[in-house]
């Protein structure tokens, strides 16, 4: 017995060891770590239970791709019970293989079984070619079951080194990606194949790096600067989400904002062509201040997170006045709809700060399809079950505002400011169609135009009619805006509701 | 649309810096570890468990689950 001890410990230091010192020395080098120091880094310390660690390695005593270049297990993370992967690029590059996938496919499955999170670190140069199709058939299972456990389990991917062609794939229908400056990249096809198919040179940073797709195309929705500060971006974000879509988010205990809140009179500016940033008034409603931003970089007319109200977790969407006016564009709106579908998926109420002027107008936003981005908000805030609350600060004009909470799209509670204006258009581009004549007519038409805005702001740009019609609930003083919110949560947290029978409806994508 | 056009769009050093400047001041560039304090997990009331089943029920095209082959012989 004692023999056969031996040669476990020893089998189990082989495959530990990876690729070996030299490739672990140049995976350092890189200024990366292993996957199972990444492991490490992340789970709370002997908390990592291992799954197939001898998957793959038939002639025990020639380990010839030890581990198959994936460790997979589970461990916990502040507690709550967390599914892992990480590919190891040490062993052959952490290429993909047929275990190699069924051992990521396992993890998933158990995730999905279990109710528990998934989070995997992906480092990887692709497929194993060697393998042929079955490789492929690796990918194609571990889509499969992405978007089986999605809305069932979050799912988390960390892009820590490379990866290209279909790779790419398995990340984008996670839920979050997280992507590490400098060594995290991501693409379909490669700085070379660009090059010998269009001409265009591009380095791999300026093509797949973490600021790339951070800020112009959207696919990640954070950027690191290193290792470290991902696995505490890590833990920060596992401290927002429930385990399941059974599960209630957690709850911690209550912290007052940081700030005095008697700043959010002095926010938002009486002149209504001036803006201000809304994190100001974000950071003086939720709890500690602290507001976990989602894509900060990406359409950042559009500021959406995770925060807390009394310790317990809602999702925040707010208009950002400070880019573009707050107006919805493509980009804007793809962020706005698919955080919220991830927050009712998972139980999370929905904030909403309003200051829109509308839709951003322009022959690219026309040409690009804004009319189907755009109605991804309205799908989504309508598909919602989760409690709404809205808020609006000043602008809610016309179709914008409708999409954003409004109480249509049965909102369960709105409030407004009393410096909102709820109207069909801005007085501007009112008084214009309403009065063009009489303007055109008019011996002083700039006087006229001015006097006529001025009328219509008194008469329509306030919040009073909308409150009298009943599609405003209050107009509230905004130091109360915290207190109205908590109310309004505790009020709604056992919200029921329920939809027609369907396989599932049809999002305009 | 003009990104596709301009392949030589570069991630310039100065946007680089202000980017970073922005994710410090916001806070989520520190060092330190974050701990909110002690997870307490909630639990759905009867009423609600049963308003999610219902709705989940309604969206669900039925129990149909994937099989599980993970080491398929042979290929």
């Amino acid at each position: 017995m004692h023999k056969k001890l031996e040669q476990l410990k020893s089998l189990r230091e082989r495959i530990e060891a990876g690729g070996g010192k030299d490739r672990i020395g140049k995976q350092h080098e890189a200024g990366k770590n292993t996957a199972r120091e990444r492991i490490d880094l992340l789970l709370e310390q002997g908390s990592f239970v291992e799954i197939n660690t001898f998957a793959g390695n038939e002639d025990i005593q020639n380990l010839e791709h030890p581990g198959e270049g994936v460790v997979t297990g589970y461990g916990t993370v502040n507690g709550q019970k967390i599914f892992v992967f990480a590919q190891d690029f040490t062993v052959t590059g952490g290429s993909l293989g047929r275990v190699h996938a069924a051992k990521i496919s396992k993890v998933l499955d158990l995730a999905t079984k279990t109710g528990a999170p998934v989070i995997g670190f992906n480092d990887s140069g692709g497929a194993r070619i060697q393998e042929g199709i079955d490789a492929l058939d690796g990918y194609g299972q571990i889509f499969y079951r992405n978007t089986i456990a999605s809305g069932v389990i979050p799912q988390i991917s960390v892009i820590m080194g490379p990866c290209a062609g279909g790779a790419v794939y398995s990340p984008a229908l996670t839920d979050f990606i997280i992507m590490v400056k400098d060594i995290g990249r991501m693409f379909i096809t490669g700085p070379q194949v660009i090059k010998a198919v269009t001409g265009a040179e591009i380095s791999m940073e300026d093509l797949g790096g973490a600021l790339t797709h951070n800020q112009i195309s959207g696919v990640a929705h954070f950027v690191v600067e290193s290792e470290k500060e991902c696995m505490v971006l890590l833990r920060q974000l596992l401290s927002y989400l429930p385990s399941n879509n059974l599960e209630e988010p957690p709850q911690y205990d209550s912290r007052e904002p940081i700030g005095n809140p008697e700043e959010l009179l002095n926010i938002v500016p009486e002149e209504p062509h001036l803006s201000y940033d809304v994190r100001k008034i974000i950071k003086l409603i939720v709890d500690a201040g602290e507001l976990l931003e989602v894509q900060a970089l990406y359409a950042p007319n559009a500021v959406v997170g995770f925060a807390r109200f009394e310790g317990r977790t809602a999702g925040i969407i707010a208009n950002q006045p400070t880019y573009l006016a707050g107006c919805l564009d493509i980009n804007a709106s793809n962020k706005i709809a698919r955080f919220v579908r991830f927050c009712d998926c998972f139980s999370i109420p929905v904030v909403t700060l309003i200051d829109v002027p509308g839709y951003l107008p322009g022959l690219e936003q026309e040409y690009g399809g804004i009319i189907r981005h755009g109605a991804k908000i309205l799908y989504a805030y309508s598909e919602a079950t989760v409690p709404k609350i809205t808020v609006i600060l000043r602008k809610a004009y016309g179709g914008a505002y409708i999409a954003l909470g409004s109480s249509s799209l049965r909102t369960d509670a709105i409030f407004a400011w009393p410096t909102a204006e709820v109207a069909v258009m801005g007085p501007e581009g009112a008084v214009n169609i309403l009065y063009n004549n009489e303007i055109s007519k008019s011996e002083n038409p700039q006087e006229t135009r001015e006097t006529l805005e001025a009328e219509y702001r008194a008469k329509f740009a306030n919040p009073y009619i909308s409150c009298a019609k009943g599609y405003v609930d209050d107009v509230i003083d905004p130091r109360q805006t915290r207190s109205k919110i908590i109310a309004s949560l505790k009020a709604f947290s056992n919200k029921r509701e329920t939809r027609p029978q369907k396989k599932h409806g049809n999002i305009t994508l | 649309m003009n990104q596709l056009k301009g392949i030589s769009k570069e991630v310039r050093p100065e946007i680089v810096a202000a980017v970073t400047a922005a994710l410090i001041a916001g806070g989520l560039l520190k060092n330190e570890d974050y701990n909110p304090g002690k997870r307490k997990q909630t639990v759905s009331t009867t009423w609600k468990m049963a308003g999610l089943s219902e709705l989940m029920r309604s969206r669900l095209s039925g129990p149909r689950y994937f099989k599980i082959k993970y080491f398929p012989r042979g290929g």
